[in-house]
């Protein structure tokens, strides 16, 4: 890949990488470990590629290869509980931190998803290609997803 | 949860990562696998062994401990419950087997089955064993404990070059069996000597991806795994002997060796949820019990149920005698705190013309001001209640009542849910769902679907759908009640559907493929969920029910639905319908298939073909066999991708006679072997080895990771004996020997 293109979707796309990483194995580290993994693998990549929409779709679907992997080997890390990786975040606002550690408390099934619909606008469609799911499982993942986090933070409202 | 908060949230989560093109391009110039087109590496070598030293015999050593039956991918490991010829390894070995489970192997040998474990923390394992077990260089961090003081803690020792070892240690008690163990990888791999620490004899053993330190302690054994070795890390510098012999004097075997059993509290019974719970007097809350006629019950007990030990909450039962609970409301744990019925009501609440449940429950927690929870559940048909979940905060925030009341939430539910009035009549808060206009012959019609939004959710549900000739005023010439359709399910309320989208619950197409519109309701969340039709009938003029389909669509003249088979597999069902020439359907073909692509093809070379009818660069496109489910059958192991750094392997079985996908698993910079009879994976890159086993663990395709390493400078890439035989792109040969093509 050209040095240049290479650089340019490098920095608009490593946050990608870390948040679809972080929200499928919980752990900050090992999301850090899948934007170098996935960085490396676009730099040696021979492939040419039609435009930045297939570059980004490229790089989630690499991103969540190495995931599936980094979550059966033997060592890896533990998930950090939800509240502890809210610590590390900047976030701005009460609202950002509740809604996030209720995020990363959902399974991974459903946190992955989520982020591929509200965050990157994908269509349930393209998600169940990306994810290899069908459409109607992505849309019961969502819709459970939404209804559990509707509880969440109701309880978390009470507390 | 709308979307831009969400989006708002997430754009605060970052890497921290900072590319440095100098990394990149050092490292372009470390080897990788590639794979030259036409040629499958197949070398003679065997595995490397890392590392170098004789194997010692003649000492305290692992050759004491190693199981004589290695396991047949991950080599030689430790049972961690003492010497290889002991009972409790030998029991343990029996365990793993499968043959018996842990508590049959360990009585079969006399011994006891250590099965529940609870954390202790450093403070209380010191008292428990009546002192610290290491020095001051160990970070203190508790431990799990068995009921015989077996117990197991990861660590991590700061050594005095200032380099920090992350270690496990586990210490079995002789006469019982815990599950665990160790694999070692090649004892061959280790330099071995022994040292005495305090008049105790240690075995310590040091290779290049992890050290060893052993104590037989007369009543107690204890292993030291240690997570460094010679080889180093870029976190951990390389471990040398004078290193690991420092860690082990660390420790106060003396102490170790003390087997003290720690009380732990007697396991808390397992909490029995619905019908049939023993409702025992001391826990029934006399004064908000209630015999009550309630819909869907007739006459009832409502029993209120104070905490138990097992459940530190109140719980709400329905009982026909008191004694066994027929039905429960849906628990809700507010643990550590306080909890009292303030009151309980069974009025309408919702509107719906039946009387809901109300419980007002008064929580005083152990920090924090005590506060009032309105516990609203509301009746959805059939003898079912539904907890409304945002009743509450929705009054806190119309008001700033902290106790609010029975007649409070009476109020609120009039406004909320609209006047109380009976099923049969207009209610306030209903409104045309969706409505379009069709041609239906030489009619004109205004269909409108009645329903409503679910209050504390994005979802819609309808309850009749009206049909006017020309324009939507007057009577309607049909009204349709949802409940007419067969299979019928509650929706977001007791005769209501449920759809995602406004829009989407109710739409018009021409079903029955007779020419004429029909109508479909959605009823269900899912995008497979059943969604019911009406079809016009012309000659009648008007909408009859017809049939419910999942997920159907109309397909070159027929209809086709697919709808997964059962929750949590890989099954679809597809139902292929034709006209049946008088205004319906019949079904003409049924089947069971495995993920989306299986429709594309039925056999292994349909497969194939479908790969190949795909946008993948051909030189990723190739396959072979194996016999994955250890059935006897080989399975198809595809390779496809568009880049190196992108391809992939499918697995596809046929040993329930029909084609399915298994799975998949990554195959960038990868080679596939066979060894000991295991398929394996060894991914190479950047001067990075992985080497990994595929399997199948009667659900799922499963990668397990067996070994890793970093190169050396002069070090290349293992390879083993026999590569997985594959063919490329096109080249049936494979199939053609095997009898599948």
């Amino acid at each position: 890949m050209d040095r240049n293109d290479f650089i340019r979707y490098a920095e608009q796309y490593k946050d990608t990488v870390y948040r679809v990483a972080l929200n499928f194995l919980g752990n900050p580290q090992d999301a850090e470990d899948a934007v170098q993994e996935v960085l490396m693998r676009l730099y040696l990549s021979k492939g040419r590629f039609e435009g930045d929409e297939h570059v980004k779709r490229w790089m989630i679907r690499v991103t969540l290869n190495f995931c599936k992997n980094a979550a059966r080997a033997e060592k890896r890390r533990v998930p950090t509980p939800p509240e502890e990786l809210a610590l590390s975040v900047p976030f701005e606002a009460e609202e950002q931190i509740a809604l996030f550690t209720a995020v990363m408390a959902l399974p991974e099934k459903y946190r992955v998803p989520l982020y591929l619909f509200y965050y990157e606008e994908y269509s349930v469609k393209e998600i169940g290609s990306l994810l290899e799911l069908r459409e109607s499982a992505v849309t019961t993942r969502l819709s459970r997803a939404r209804a559990i986090l509707r509880q969440e933070l109701e309880e978390a409202e009470k507390r | 949860m709308s979307k831009d908060i969400y989006r708002e949230t997430f754009s605060h989560v970052r890497s921290s990562y900072e590319l440095n093109m100098e990394d990149f391009e050092k490292m372009k110039t470390k080897k990788a696998f590639s794979l030259k087109k036409g040629l499958i590496a197949a070398a003679a070598a065997v595995v490397a062994a890392v590392g170098i030293t004789a194997y010692a015999t003649d000492f305290f050593g692992l050759s004491d401990m190693v199981m004589p039956e290695k396991d047949p991918v991950y080599g030689s490991y430790l049972t961690l419950q003492g010497y290889a010829d002991a009972a409790e390894s030998k029991a343990y070995e029996e365990y793993r087997s499968g043959a018996l489970s842990l508590e049959e192997a360990a009585a079969k040998y006399g011994l006891k089955a250590q099965t529940r474990c609870v954390d202790m923390s450093y403070d209380e394992l010191t008292a428990l064993q009546g002192g610290d077990i290491f020095d001051a260089r160990h970070e203190r961090s508790g431990c799990y404990i068995y009921e015989n003081g077996a117990f197991g803690l990861d660590g991590t020792y700061a050594l005095e070059n200032g380099a920090a070892l992350d270690y496990q240690l586990v210490r079995s008690v002789k006469g019982s069996v815990v599950d665990n163990m160790l694999y070692l990888g090649d004892p061959a791999g280790y330099e071995q000597w022994n040292m005495d620490v305090g008049g105790r004899t240690l075995a310590l053993a040091l290779g290049a991806e992890k050290a060893l330190v052993i104590a037989d302690l007369g009543d107690s054994f204890v292993t030291v795994n240690v997570l460094a070795g010679t080889s180093g890390a870029a976190e951990t510098p390389a471990l040398t002997k004078e290193g690991l012999e420092e860690f082990a004097k660390s420790f106060n075997w003396n102490i170790l060796a003390k087997v003290g059993e720690p009380e732990l509290a007697p396991a808390p019974p397992e909490v029995q949820y619905g019908a049939g719970v023993e409702l025992l007097p001391e826990y029934i809350d006399e004064e908000q019990s209630f015999e009550v006629e309630l819909a869907g019950w007739d006459k009832v007990w409502f029993i209120s149920y104070r905490p138990t030990p097992e459940f530190g909450d109140m719980r709400f039962f329905l009982s026909k005698d008191k004694k066994v609970s027929d039905y429960e409301f849906h628990p809700v744990c507010n643990d550590n705190k306080s909890v009292s019925v303030a009151a309980v009501s069974f009025e309408d609440f919702t509107g719906m013309g039946v009387g809901d449940v109300l419980v007002l429950l008064d929580y005083v927690p152990e920090t924090g001001a005590a506060y009032r929870d309105v516990r609203l559940f509301r009746y959805a048909g059939e003898g079912e209640f539904v907890l409304e979940p945002g009743i509450g905060e929705a009054m806190r925030q119309a008001s700033a009542d902290p106790e609010p009341t029975v007649a409070d939430v009476r109020r609120f539910c009039k406004t909320y849910y609209g006047a109380g009035v009976r099923l049969d009549t207009e209610r306030v808060t209903d409104v045309v769902a969706t409505s379009f206009t069709i041609q239906e012959g030489r009619k004109r019609l205004v269909i409108k679907a009645i329903g409503r939004k679910a209050p504390f959710d994005d979802s819609w549900g309808i309850r009749e759908i009206r049909i006017y000739e020309n324009s939507a005023s007057g009577e309607p010439m049909q009204v349709i009640n949802v409940r007419e359709a067969e299979g019928f399910v509650n929706g977001i309320y007791a005769g209501y559907t449920e759809a995602p989208r406004r829009e989407g619950t109710m739409t018009a197409l021409d079903i029955n493929l007779d020419g004429f519109c029909d109508l479909g309701v959605q009823d269900g969340m899912e995008a497979d969920a059943p969604c019911c039709y009406w079809f016009w009938d012309n000659d009648a003029g008007k909408f009859v029910y017809g049939i419910t389909l999942r997920n159907a669509e109309v397909r070159d003249g027929q209809i086709v639905e697919c709808y997964k088979a059962n929750e949590g597999v890989s099954d679809y069902v597809y139902n292929t319908y034709e006209s049946d020439g008088q205004g319906g359907l019949k079904l003409v073909k049924s089947e069971t298939a495995g993920h989306g692509d299986a429709v594309e093809a039925n056999d292994y070379q349909g497969i194939l073909a479908y790969l190949q009818a795909q946008d993948y660069e051909s030189l990723y496109l190739r396959y072979g066999l194996f016999d994955l489910t250890g059935d006897g059958t080989p399975e198809l192991i595809a390779g496809y991708g568009h880049y190196e750094a992108d391809a992939e392997a499918g697995v596809w079985s046929m040993d329930t006679g029909r084609l399915e996908k298994l799975g998949s698993f990554d195959m960038a910079h990868s080679l596939l072997y066979v060894v000991n009879g295991k398929l394996t994976r060894l991914m190479g890159q950047m001067g990075y080895e992985v080497v990994s086993r595929i399997g199948y663990d009667g659900d799922q395709v499963t990668e397990t990771e067996i070994s890793h390493r970093v190169l050396g400078p002069e070090e290349d890439y293992q390879t083993f004996l026999n590569a997985f035989e594959m063919a490329e792109d096109g080249d049936l040969s494979l199939l053609e020997s095997a009898g599948l093509k």
